[in-house]
């Protein structure tokens, strides 16, 4: 049995299981992957996603760290501070220099499902020993601008009326028959129309964050490797966000997109969680 | 503080966590948890681990493990077996008395959890008492149940996609592998069919809305059961709530759980 079950952080409460490496395979150039909780899941992960994923990065020669943040799982809860990322992003960082104390890794690969995305990424940014990043699904929340998530979220509905309702004979007759919302149609009309004119001036001040923060990860030699369900919002959110700097970004290598599609956000299906499997174990020998 | 490890055998390392009594006086009593298969463990993990924390604070030796092949412990998911599991409860029951010097043991369970502690009991012949909680009263129908969720779940996110396993519906439920091994085991429950008196004392609560007509409670009478049965409608731990992933923590039936276990062993 490869698997250890840890406690660390400062008051011990943290619980961890480290899935020891096979010997033959590992080397000190293997960074450690370190699995962030999806939402509210225990670190075994949605449909012990992450326990699988876990011991087959191990057979490949990784060591893997699968934690709790504290409140959630089988951590205890912080008795001075509530749940927010600042505190997740404390926690992992706890964490790293858990491994780095006790197993001597200094390269760390930090991998979440849908909130555990958003704080792989942010922890990705201010901590300089993490080499490699995996948001999974990272939902719209990407940052804490209430407009720019309305207004992404206002995007996809207006794109699904342009896209279908707008051209559907049976929709137009339903709005006839006030059975449907034409206010929505006129707006999405009129927001298709402008997009064709200040789309690219718009999504570019949109990027800005983003994009700067893919540059600093960047001039450190990481490529995030973005993963998402097909027709997952977060997905929508990172192409509005991006806009036409998404081709420039890719094409430099400063980020790559995977899309795993006929999959809900917490790949239900057994032969998607293999896909998204296969993925990483593809990608990972290239940080080595 | 709670202490999570690895116990059993090295071939089938087991990983539970160890509540040690919080009580000044601790209660020579040990319980062990015992958690349902596949999405409902992933569901109600979070109202396990509640229930440990109350049984730690009302002096008992609480440990809840996972069974081969489910959660942290070793072994694919596509490796359980109801006997290995079985074997695993009394692994667990040597592991907590082992440690501590315990004069009786509890099983709690939820659904297919509180069928594996009945079968534990009436096996073994020494457990004290048992909570069963929404059991699995007839196999084949959690696997409709089962096979329902699952088909509703791919129709709702997959329009026109009739199954993801090669023609077979019943080879996978809400992301977790059905084997037709696991199949056979869970065709083959029937609380009914268990006779040897599996604990001196029961409790049978329900939480969901719709409580069970009464004839398995007859059933527990018959075979000599000590019985108290209780129903808090509107609390279901393994249903899934606002597209969380988790169900609620359904703190009205824990705290009776708890209570009852307090007054059935002092």
């Amino acid at each position: 049995m490869r698997d250890k079950a840890v406690l660390f952080g400062k008051t011990k409460s943290l619980v961890g299981i480290i899935t020891e490496p096979t010997p033959v395979f590992s080397g000190n150039d293997f960074p450690a992957f370190v699995f962030l909780n999806s939402g509210f899941l225990h670190r075994v992960g949605p449909h012990r996603l992450y326990v699988k994923a876990a011991r087959k990065l191990a057979e490949e020669g990784f060591f893997v760290l699968r934690f709790d943040f504290s409140g959630i799982g089988d951590s205890r809860a912080s008795e001075v501070e509530s749940l927010s990322d600042e505190r997740a992003i404390n926690e992992t960082q706890e964490a790293l220099n858990y491994l780095n104390a006790t197993r001597g890794i200094d390269r760390f690969i930090l991998i979440g499902i849908c909130s555990g995305a958003v704080i792989s990424f942010k922890a990705a940014l201010c901590d300089p020993r993490v080499v490699g990043v995996v948001p999974i699904n990272a939902p719209v929340y990407f940052d804490d601008n209430e407009e720019m998530r309305s207004s992404v979220v206002y995007d996809r509905v207006a794109r699904h009326y342009w896209r279908s309702a707008l051209f559907s004979l049976k929709s137009w007759r339903r709005a006839m028959k006030g059975k449907s919302r034409y206010q929505q149609i006129i707006r999405s009309t009129t927001s298709q129309i402008k997009r064709l004119f200040v789309r690219k001036r718009d999504m570019s001040s949109r990027a800005n964050n983003l994009v700067a923060d893919l540059q600093v990860l960047s001039a450190r030699g990481i490529s995030p490797l973005f993963i998402y369900s097909g027709g997952d919002r977060g997905l929508d959110y990172l192409q509005s966000r991006l806009g036409d700097e998404i081709h420039e970004l890719k094409k430099y290598g400063k980020l790559r997109i995977e899309v795993i599609q006929d999959t809900d956000h917490t790949f239900t299906p057994l032969c998607k969680q293999q896909h998204l499997i296969e993925i990483l174990l593809d990608w990972a020998p290239g940080l080595i | 503080m709670m202490e999570p490890f690895y116990f059993g055998n090295s071939a089938r390392s087991l990983f539970g966590i160890y509540h040690p009594p919080q009580l000044e006086k601790a209660r020579n009593v040990g319980v062990i948890l015992c958690y349902p298969m596949g999405e409902d463990y992933i569901r109600s993990h979070r109202a396990f681990v509640r229930l440990a924390m109350l049984l730690s604070s009302a002096g008992f030796h609480t440990l809840r493990f996972d069974y081969y092949g489910c959660g942290d412990s070793e072994g694919d998911s596509d490796q359980g077996e109801i006997r290995q599991w079985l074997a695993d409860i009394s692994t667990a029951v040597e592991e907590l008395k082992g440690g501590s010097d315990l004069n009786q043991i509890c099983l709690a369970g939820l659904r297919l959890g509180g069928n594996l502690a009945m079968l534990a009991g009436a096996e073994r012949g020494d457990i004290d008492g048992i909570v069963l909680w929404n059991p699995v009263i007839n196999g084949r129908k959690y696997i409709e149940e089962l096979t329902t969720l699952h088909q509703e779940k791919i129709r709702n996110f997959f329009p026109g996609v009739k199954s993801f396993s090669e023609g077979e519906s019943y080879r996978e439920a809400l992301g977790f592998p059905l084997p037709d091994s696991m199949l056979k085991d869970l065709e083959k429950l029937d609380l009914y069919a268990i006779r040897q008196k599996p604990a001196s004392k029961i409790l049978f609560i329900e939480s969901s809305d719709v409580s069970e007509d009464g004839r398995f409670r007859e059933h527990l009478n018959s075979i000599g059961v000590s019985l108290r049965y209780k129903h808090i409608p509107g609390f279901e731990p393994w249903i899934e709530r606002d597209d969380w992933g988790q169900g609620m923590v359904p703190i009205k039936v824990l705290q009776f759980v708890v209570s009852w276990i307090s007054e059935m062993f002092p």
